[in-house]
């Protein structure tokens, strides 16, 4: 009997013990992630005037696809809009989008962001 | 004087060695290069061209032409040039120019410097597609080949950006110069991506009209 007891206790000590250690683990881990910079990155869409054609729009995806900071572009010719994604860490300025806009031949409307 | 129209006529064959199967739209986006080319049964056009800008393109074309008394190729080192865009919400309009100078090879008649001038203009929303254009090709000993077109089209339906575009396309022709100078053609036009196809063959004679473009 005494030593079903001591037993339990052993079980519950070493339970705790490694309950601790996670917990400790845990506040380490968001304690750093609170002080080190994270890297994210940006949606942009650009409402943009005189996109018509596909064949001719390709000229704004072959535009932004050329830059280092762009991961993905998609061009919806409903909507009149093209939605750029940059990659992780990487942005591009309001400028940049509206230069490559034009370089493609087309004019930028309006510009929104979401981190 | 024959020495500087050998080299000239030298210089702007080299088109029509890299290829004969191409033309560009006049002017794409900076820096993209344009391929384009267009074939009938009795004439033939090439153009590879460069977008320094989205205003201005520098290119190389070659065109054959099997006119009433000769058969000749031009080969032309081209500048294109976009003299006004209209961009609207639901539309676009352009006006295009190209200048072009060279040399002309012909069956009959010694080669000869060449020139080439294009006026363009084009209007188009998702379900519309208009065009109007004259193109004059001459030579220093007065061999002239012109080409008056215009062109309408419908889309049956509304693509979206990465899908397959359908045109039904009505194109006219005047050549002056040519056996047929009048030439009606219905076509078919598909875009896909960075590629254009057309197809379609002329009323009168059922004569093959193939043309293409892509842009990189």
């Amino acid at each position: 009997m005494r030593q079903n007891k001591a037993f339990a206790l052993f079980c519950l000590l070493y339970l705790e013990e490694k309950v601790m250690k996670k917990w400790i683990v845990l506040s380490g881990l968001i304690l750093v992630s609170l002080f080190v910079p994270v890297a994210h990155a940006d949606t942009i869409t650009v409402s943009v005037k005189g996109m018509v054609c596909s064949f001719c729009a390709q000229g704004i995806k072959k535009t932004f696809t050329r830059k280092e900071a762009v991961e993905s572009v998609d061009v919806d010719l409903d909507k009149k809009i093209v939605t750029i994604t940059t990659k992780q860490g990487a942005s591009l300025t309001d400028a940049d989008v509206k230069d490559s806009i034009v370089d493609a031949g087309y004019e930028v409307l309006s510009i929104d962001r979401k981190a | 004087m024959e020495g500087l129209m050998r080299m000239c006529w030298l210089l702007a064959s080299i088109p029509l060695l890299v290829s004969r199967t191409a033309v560009a739209n006049p002017v794409s986006f900076k820096g993209g290069y344009g391929i384009m080319p267009a074939y009938n049964k009795d004439w033939f056009d090439v153009q590879l061209n460069y977008s320094v800008t989205n205003r201005y393109a520098v290119g190389a074309s070659s065109y054959y032409r099997q006119g009433k008394d000769s058969t000749a190729e031009f080969g032309i080192g081209q500048f294109n040039y976009l003299i006004k865009r209209w961009n609207e919400l639901d539309s676009q309009a352009n006006v295009n120019a190209s200048v072009g100078f060279g040399g002309r090879h012909d069956s009959v008649k010694d080669d000869a410097v060449a020139l080439y001038g294009a006026l363009e203009a084009d209007y188009e929303t998702r379900r519309i597609y208009s065009q109007v254009s004259a193109e004059t090709l001459q030579s220093d000993d007065n061999v002239q080949f012109s080409r008056y077109r215009g062109r309408l089209g419908v889309a049956p339906y509304r693509a979206e950006f990465d899908a397959l575009n359908t045109w039904l396309v009505m194109q006219i022709d005047i050549m002056p110069e040519m056996n047929e100078s009048v030439r009606v053609t219905p076509m078919v036009r598909l875009f896909y991506s960075n590629f254009v196809l057309e197809l379609g063959a002329s009323l009168e004679g059922g004569t093959p009209f193939m043309g293409g473009a892509a842009h990189f």
